[in-house]
């Protein structure tokens, strides 16, 4: 395979977690509406599995460049 | 992903057989393609979010999507990459190349010659068509020219087995008291279960629907066809499985950084689909008139054993990869799941691939419990979760594996790891919600295999959302799916043309526990042959014999009604043996 880097930046799986994240996410709505009879409107629900899939994203970028950041001493 | 500079590549070594297994890949990838297209066309079709085809030519579409996909695709592949492991786990050529090639020829020939069949259905000028679906039995009938391409198809595959087999006994000519090599093991017991498996699909084509076809014979017995087509059709499913399983235990614990945890649970696993992939197709006919309750309870039983080499895997598999990640320093109870290669398509893609195949479990769990069945049967349900199984499991691993394989086979390196992981990745979320469309829409009653779901005057009662929400999830899901197809396709072209260059070689590690730490009885094939043999007589001798009795060799079939305990007597009367000696003879020249 070519050694170029990924087309986005992944630290520990990110990309492939928020992927994940974002099924499950997605099925909890099935869950809901035909478990439990809770219909939880698409749109809304929608954007906010991205909104918390984004700043899950983000604080575990974070969080995962500490430790290099600090071997960096910055 | 690591490579070993040094290490000859499998072209390298055996040229030949590399161009065999580029060329079985080949033939699989533009079926892909087409399958692809036929897919999503029926997906917008049916959700009614675009319509580029008359309803009328949807049977066509469908059939095409399911044979160039479930036939065409995954066999092809399934007999390219067990070329690639048998070759390469033997340490040995093939012992003809001329054969080899003649096989595929054959498979090859068969294909064009079904699949053509199939698109000659739009052009209403040519009266030829196949519009009978994947699943081929009657009252639909084909043309000839489908059924013929079907046979030589299998003769195909047959002549693959008896060239794999060939190449088994001449290296234990040169290895006596040798455990068989895992990767052989695994294409051996593979093949004796497709052996025992076709015998009913080879049955049905070449006694009942080949001569109806041709005019030979007037009728058939419908239910007899679907129960000799289903004697293959569940075994079946594991023909596609088991090249995923073969790349999920021997190929994804060395992607992780690790080696295989369990030979000995490998070969069991693979012993156990021989054991039980076919007596249990009569689940697939849990609704069908003119098969007792008892047969179906059997069948119902026979299949929930089948869990237990998937749960086997499940435990192999994640130790193998858990082992590898600790490899890689990894810690802590799920710390290791951070040190795994998630930017390496190859491994995300089986990883994921495996995860929806836990899914794809639980959903065939529903369509095999004998009552919960009725609430799901032929409804977009069983699409849903076919397409986690077939459509996921299987057709991603395939994906993810070939680029991992493919520059061992070419010298070349992959055109783009970035493009590949993007493809996996849409894979996996376009099937997310796809499938959950699928089987939402089946849990309302939604059919499948219709271009017009929403019949006239009838509202689905939905609990939750809508039908047309569940429409628009399911063709963003199918257009995902057919982005990522072209991904795969258009990476693998582009990879074509990239120079050639050393280094690619890999080498697989042997597994932690060896095949020396399991008993030799699991290398004898003989006894589970034998074994398999017995419980699809038992399994089925009965209800085919009760099908026969009741409803004629030829036809004209069963009773339209439930039917219990009675045929279990009937089919022993001498009276009924004697009619079918006589249909037997009615059609002898």
């Amino acid at each position: 395979m070519t050694k170029t880097t990924p087309f986005a930046r992944t630290r520990g799986g990110i990309l492939v977690a928020i992927i994940v994240g974002g099924v499950i996410a997605f099925e909890i709505r099935t869950v809901l509406g035909m478990l439990f009879g809770i219909d939880v409107p698409l749109t809304p629900y929608v954007i906010a599995v991205l909104v918390v899939l984004g700043v899950f994203a983000f604080l575990a970028d974070i969080v995962g460049q500490l430790p290099e950041r600090a071997k960096r001493g910055e | 992903m690591s490579t070993q500079s040094g290490t000859p590549t499998f072209v390298d070594r055996y040229p030949e057989e590399a161009s065999v297994v580029r060329q079985a890949f080949l033939v699989s990838f533009v079926a892909l393609g087409l399958g692809a297209l036929f897919g999503i066309i029926q997906a917008l079709h049916r959700t009614n979010i675009l319509r580029v085809i008359d309803s009328a030519d949807y049977y066509t579409v469908l059939t095409a999507h399911g044979v160039l996909l479930v036939i065409v695709f995954t066999i092809f592949f399934l007999v390219g990459l067990y070329q690639w492991a048998i070759t390469r786990s033997l340490n040995r050529p093939a012992e003809n190349i001329t054969f080899t090639r003649a096989w595929l020829g054959l498979m090859s020939l068969g294909s064009v010659l079904t699949g053509g069949t199939i698109l000659l259905g739009f052009f209403d000028d040519i009266a030829v068509s196949a519009d009978v679906l994947f699943t081929f039995y009657a009252p639909l009938q084909a043309h000839p020219l489908f059924y013929t391409g079907l046979a030589v198809f299998l003769i195909g595959t047959w002549l693959a087995g008896v060239d794999w087999f060939r190449s088994y006994l001449a290296w234990r000519r040169d290895n006596p008291g040798e455990r068989i090599p895992l990767q052989t093991f695994m294409v051996l017991t593979t093949m004796v279960m497709w052996y025992i498996a076709t015998i009913g699909v080879a049955v049905s084509v070449l006694f009942f629907l080949l001569p109806w076809s041709l005019g030979l014979i007037d009728t058939v017995n419908p239910l007899l066809t679907r129960t000799l087509f289903w004697f293959f059709g569940h075994p079946v499913v594991y023909f596609w499985l088991l090249p995923a399983y073969l790349l999920w235990y021997t190929v994804l614990p060395k992607i992780a950084g690790g080696r295989l945890f369990s030979d000995p649970l490998a070969r069991v696993v693979f012993v156990l689909f021989v054991l039980l992939s076919t007596p249990v197709g009569i689940h697939h006919q849990y609704l069908d008139p003119g098969i007792a309750e008892g047969f179906k309870f059997i069948a119902m039983t026979n299949t929930m054993f089948l869990l237990l080499p998937s749960l086997l895997t499940a435990f192999t598999v994640v130790a193998s990869i858990e082992h590898g990640a600790r490899q890689r320093g990894g810690t802590g109870l799920f710390g290791w799941l951070k040190a795994l290669p998630w930017r390496d398509p190859a491994f995300t893609g089986m990883t994921l691939a495996g995860l929806m195949f836990a899914a794809g479990g639980f959903s065939g769990m529903i369509n095999a419990g004998m009552n919960i069945n009725y609430l799901v049967h032929n409804t977009l349900w069983v699409p849903g979760h076919f397409h986690l199984t077939v459509g996921t499991a299987v057709a991603l691993t395939m994906m993810a594996g070939t680029y991992w394989l493919w520059p061992q086979l070419t010298n070349r390196p992959l055109f783009s790891r970035p493009i590949a992981l993007a493809q996996v990745l849409i894979w996996f979320g376009g099937m997310g919600l796809m499938s959950n469309a699928m089987h939402v829409s089946g849990l309302f009653g939604i059919p499948r295999r219709t271009a017009e779901p929403q019949y006239e005057g009838f509202d689905f009662v939905t609990s939750f959302g809508s039908v047309s929400e569940l429409n628009l999830q399911l063709a963003i899901g199918g257009s995902l799916l057919f982005v990522s197809t072209i991904l795969f396709l258009g990476n693998l072209a582009l990879s074509m043309g990239t120079p050639t260059r050393d280094g690619l070689g890999q080498t697989l590690p042997p597994a932690l526990s060896g095949p020396t730490d399991s008993p030799a009885v699991l290398d004898n094939l003989r006894l589970w042959t034998v074994i398999a043999l017995v419980l699809v007589v038992l399994a089925y001798a009965l209800p085919l014999g009760s099908i026969v009795a009741k409803g004629g060799l030829f036809g004209p079939g069963g009773s339209p009604f439930p039917v219990m305990i009675e045929p279990l007597v009937d089919w022993t009367d001498p009276g009924a043996a004697t009619q079918i000696v006589r249909d037997l003879l009615a059609v002898v020249p």
